[in-house]
């Protein structure tokens, strides 16, 4: 598995729709998607330091060579998060840790034949969705990003704006999905989602979840996840509209929503 | 992969633990190279996946705590392997700050021996100023090069959580000072809890005449621990501590330093 064959990973900004997503393609017979596990960016990132700071100091004195390097760290990340692909039924692997998007680059040298889907949504909705969390620090005090809509859409901007990247460097290894496609067309979107992760299209991923399934943060969106797919949401951050700044309205533009 | 399980080595910086890698790195049977610096980092990783991430992964990647700790134990020992096939020895790793992730490695290492060096924390702190080492993501001097509290506060906490493993069977912990005052007898009593055997121990005391200075080029200490051993940095403190900087030491520090014996 050190190549990471069957696994993907999504990515986006925080409430752009990824546990809507999960939601759906854990009902495929062949999928796992369980919950956030804040792992792939993790090691990804401690790769990285060993492989630069101290790649050298490692081959001098140890005899290591960085394709161990590398070997030792990916089958640290499918070990621990790939036991459902020893089931007979699972092929595919599906982990949804919403800042995995930081590392898509770094995780695509790591795994070489793993697959990445940047989830993006409407940064003024998601702006607003931020808007009603109530996230706080270490401090106890709520983070800017949750409590200041430009800051908020800034945060959206900058996050989103790291997917672009990683979806112009890894080409064909990088899907993007938008949320809105997903509401409105559901069927279409996740075949496209499915058929990028090498599966075809199965009625179970409109099968009914229960509570159960969604753990921590997950759980925000519990009413949401439980129920039919919904276009409600579209257009809820209409009212931020006053706070786009040009950096916004650039991005927004970019992924082809309407400003 | 090396079936033995690895020696961890840790101890505050400037404790003497390039000293006490050198001594073990004579041992014909066991290899101790220079801080290889990834054992503390996955030792720190893998608690913070066991404290926050656990519940998630075992109810939802089916991955036990068990299985958690065995997987971050071979991805350590992946990094010894190339030396363990070149040498045919039993690895063990020197880096300061591995005693700080004692209690973790024994989860990752249920039998590994982990061995712990004290020294006067006086002594330690008035090396640590003496150091010009920054931090590799300011190109600041660190902290605890520049403030002898702060150097103060790593010794205790080196110290305490060397402490915390004291009921544990495969913990040794030693003294610089009696290292250097009765060397023939506390490598004695090492390598005896080590299984190592006479001649080990006489290839020990003539430690100097096989370590490699240009393999130790990252370790501050590895032109003087090239020499043989002596007693000279034995309360240091005494010189080079300025009054105000003891009265630091002895503000943060002075508690551990007395229940150790040291003042």
């Amino acid at each position: 598995m050190s190549d990471g064959d069957g696994f993907v990973f999504l990515g986006g900004v925080p409430r752009s729709g990824l546990t809507l997503v999960r939601r759906l393609v854990m009902g495929h017979p062949q999928v796992h998607c369980g919950g956030d596990t804040g792992l792939p960016t993790s090691i990804a990132m401690q790769w990285q330091n060993f492989a630069g700071s101290l790649g050298d100091m490692h081959a001098r004195d140890f005899g290591l060579e960085s394709r161990q390097v590398r070997t030792a760290m990916a089958e640290l990340l499918t070990g621990l998060i790939g036991e459902p692909l020893k089931s007979d039924s699972k092929t595919v692997l599906i982990e949804k840790t919403s800042l995995n998007v930081l590392a898509f680059q770094p995780l695509a040298e790591l795994l070489p034949k793993a697959r990445f889907v940047h989830v993006v949504r409407d940064g003024r909705d998601v702006a607003a969705s931020l808007m009603a969390r109530d996230w706080r620090g270490p401090d106890g005090r709520p983070f800017a990003h949750v409590s200041d809509p430009p800051a908020a859409l800034k945060y959206w901007t900058d996050i989103a704006g790291i997917g672009v990247a990683a979806e112009a460097a890894l080409k064909d290894r990088c899907l993007r999905v938008s949320y809105e496609d997903l509401v409105r067309a559901p069927k279409l979107t996740l075949t496209t989602l499915l058929r990028f992760a090498g599966l075809d299209f199965d009625t179970g991923v409109f099968g009914d979840v229960v509570d159960n399934d969604f753990t921590a943060l997950e759980r925000d969106s519990l009413p949401l996840l439980l129920g039919r797919v919904v276009k409600t949401r579209i257009g809820a951050g209409k009212a931020l509209a006053g706070h786009v700044t040009d950096p916004v309205r650039a991005r927004l533009v970019e992924l082809g929503y309407r400003v | 992969m090396s079936q033995t399980p690895p020696i961890f080595i840790g101890g505050a910086p400037r404790s003497g633990t390039t000293l006490l890698r050198a001594i073990i790195n004579a041992s014909s049977s066991v290899v101790c190279g220079p801080e290889a610096r990834v054992v503390p980092a996955l030792a720190a990783l893998s608690a913070q996946i066991e404290q926050m991430h656990m519940p998630v992964l075992q109810a939802q990647y089916g991955l036990a705590p068990d299985a958690l700790h065995s997987k971050f134990a071979t991805a350590i020992n992946a990094f010894f392997e190339p030396m363990a096939e070149q040498t045919g020895r039993r690895i063990a790793e020197k880096t300061p700050a591995n005693i700080l992730h004692f209690a973790q490695l024994r989860r990752l290492f249920p039998t590994s021996p982990l061995i712990a060096i004290v020294r006067d924390g006086r002594d330690v702190v008035a090396s640590l100023l003496s150091m010009d080492w920054t931090d590799a993501r300011t190109g600041q001097p660190m902290d605890i090069v520049r403030d002898a509290g702060a150097a103060a506060r790593l010794w205790v906490a080196s110290v305490e959580a060397g402490e915390a493993m004291r009921g544990d069977e495969g913990y040794f912990e030693l003294r610089y000072e009696s290292l250097v005052r009765h060397p023939r007898d506390t490598i004695g009593g090492l390598f005896s809890f080590l299984g190592e055997d006479a001649a080990a121990i006489e290839a020990a005391l003539d430690h100097s005449r096989g370590f490699d200075v240009a393999a130790g080029a990252n370790e501050s200490s590895a032109a003087r621990v090239a020499q043989p051993i002596d007693t000279t940095a034995v309360g240091r403190w005494e010189t080079d501590l300025t009054q105000l900087q003891r009265n630091i030491v002895m503000s943060v520090a002075g508690p551990t330093l007395s229940r150790l014996g040291y003042v």
